[in-house]
């Protein structure tokens, strides 16, 4: 649904931020978009919305070039940035001026989603909270039942009950023909939610991989004593939290922080593991 | 699916900047109607408070354009714009729709209004107060509101087509500033535009007294077709150009380039970025 090859992109053409950077990403898959601050998640993020252009390479997203915008690519995909544009309306109004557009948008599931999220479907935008605007944003987002949902950052400013309904009703709107990609460096955030993994760092995909693959190739428990199995460890009450090579095949639930650390600090080792 | 174009997608689109910038764009109309209430009120000559107004007029189209277009400040509403799904020649299109087909016919049935009332209230004046005679008004009030036409209006600092090629000019700069600058716009897009005014009132000059070879002071700014030659006795000579240059001049200058500013402004939207 969504390819990348030999994508380049700088915003100084002497200082590239990917180079030859290739992804292949499918439907029916919840991404999560993993990177520290200034990684380039959202840049990534936009050259698949066709914000910003790439210097070469080649970006599909549902069969269109994102650089040309054209209308049916833009009513197949909804892009939530990590700031929201509010225009100083009521929801309604809102869902009056920019429902239309979307072909498949669905006003009863808008407004159940704002009602499990806990927003007032009769308030003015502008005058919300910004993580009440942020959740009437998703929740159009995902009425919209565009093929491709993108959203930078969703979490930041949703307090824990709404993080959580967050991921219950992103979860529930994900279907076979769908796509989901969730940027974020607060990781505990997607925890349970994403079922496909990419972490990026200086400019380079440094994993691409499925729950599945993870748990079969990593095992993340609490040990005490180290070993040259050990990608990454971190000191805990009951001894030493560790992220491993699984040469037992050890059944364990990822940890999202601590996988991403081991990413980070042992690309390579990882690279290794995951080819 | 027409990307290109699509009548429904495009009333969406007008609906919506009416919904969300209908307001503001009313409240900018009425600042710019006070003006010109005030110009007709101190007027000492009608045909100055005329010019004046479509002085006001092509000034408020800059501010419209730059409203319209004030998209790219802040980089989630230019997310949000250039997600909607609208071909980029909506977007421009919905534009000179609210530049010319809505807000400049509204201007000047406005400013009709104001004159017709205004001329007639003089008139009844001149009548009723300073007793004026029959060929005193003629004189004064030649007309019973502005005249469209040109040829009746050689008075006028600012005769229609004039304004009408300033106002398509204008309105092409705001565009292709507005889509150029993300940040204040309007400043920097009023600051090149000075600039180049600057630069051909001096360069004009400068350049034909190099061609000539006397000195020459040439007829207004953007004017390449008029000029005045002083010769070493400080005797000066007003020179034309051909009236067929000075036609593909005018032409060149009143519908080409506010053309070309306006197609640029296009292309620019679909080259525009975050």
């Amino acid at each position: 649904m969504i390819n990348i090859q030999n994508l380049s992109f700088g915003y100084n053409r002497n200082k590239m931020l990917y180079e030859n950077l290739s992804l292949s990403l499918e439907a029916g898959s919840i991404y999560g978009l993993l990177g520290k601050n200034g990684a380039g998640k959202s840049t990534l993020l936009c050259n698949m919305m066709g914000l910003l252009f790439p210097v070469s390479g080649k970006i599909e997203v549902v069969k269109h070039n994102p650089q040309k915008r054209q209308p049916s690519f833009l009513q197949n995909v909804y892009f939530i940035p990590e700031e929201v544009a509010i225009p100083s309306i009521s929801i309604h109004t809102y869902l009056k001026l920019y429902a239309p557009f979307y072909p498949k948008f669905n006003e009863h599931q808008f407004y159940e989603y704002l009602k499990e999220l806990e927003v007032p479907s009769d308030q003015k935008l502008h005058k919300m909270s910004f993580g009440q605007q942020k959740k009437a944003i998703i929740a159009f987002g995902l009425a919209c039942n565009t093929q491709v949902f993108i959203m930078d950052e969703p979490t930041n400013g949703l307090d824990i009950p709404s993080k959580s309904q967050f991921r219950k009703l992103v979860a529930a709107a994900l279907t076979e023909e769908r796509l989901f990609i969730i940027s974020t460096h607060q990781v505990r955030d997607l925890d349970n939610l994403i079922d496909q993994i990419i972490i990026i760092d200086e400019s380079e995909v440094l994993l691409k991989a499925s729950i599945t693959n993870i748990n079969e190739k990593l095992c993340f428990k609490t040990v005490a004593e180290l070993d040259e199995n050990v990608l990454y460890a971190e000191d805990s009450l009951k001894g030493k939290t560790v992220v491993a090579a699984n040469v037992m095949s050890e059944d364990s639930k990822i940890n999202m922080e601590h996988l991403f650390n081991a990413v980070i600090t042992n690309p390579n080792r990882m690279k290794e593991i995951f080819k | 699916m027409n990307n290109t174009f699509n009548f429904r997608r495009f009333g969406l689109l007008l609906r919506k900047t009416i919904y969300e910038k209908g307001l503001f764009l009313g409240g900018i109309f009425v600042l710019v109607i006070v003006p010109i209430l005030f110009v007709y009120k101190q007027a000492t000559q009608i045909t100055t408070s005329q010019s004046l107004s479509f002085i006001i007029g092509l000034f408020s189209i800059t501010i419209i354009v730059n409203i319209l277009l004030n998209n790219f400040s802040k980089k989630s509403i230019a997310a949000s714009y250039l997600t909607l799904p609208c071909s980029n020649f909506e977007k421009w299109l919905s534009i000179s729709v609210f530049a010319f087909l809505l807000y400049l016919p509204l201007f000047l049935a406005v400013l009709k209004v104001i004159d017709i009332l205004f001329l007639d209230y003089y008139r009844e004046l001149a009548v009723t107060k300073f007793h004026y005679s029959a060929k005193q008004i003629e004189a004064n009030f030649p007309h019973i509101t502005y005249n469209f036409d040109e040829k009746d209006n050689s008075k006028l600092i600012m005769p229609f087509t004039k304004f009408m090629a300033n106002f398509f000019g204008l309105g092409g700069v705001s565009v292709v500033g507005s889509l150029y600058f993300n940040q204040k716009s309007y400043l920097k897009s009023a600051l090149i535009f000075l600039g180049l005014f600057v630069a051909f009132s001096f360069l004009g000059d400068l350049l034909f007294s190099f061609i000539i070879g006397e000195k020459v002071t040439v007829s207004g700014v953007f004017n390449f077709t008029e000029a005045v030659v002083s010769d070493e006795n400080k005797k000066t000579y007003p020179i034309n150009a051909a009236e067929s240059i000075e036609n593909l001049v005018k032409y060149f200058m009143m519908i080409f380039i506010p053309m070309a500013l306006w197609l640029i402004g296009l292309v620019r939207f679909s080259d525009k970025e975050l």
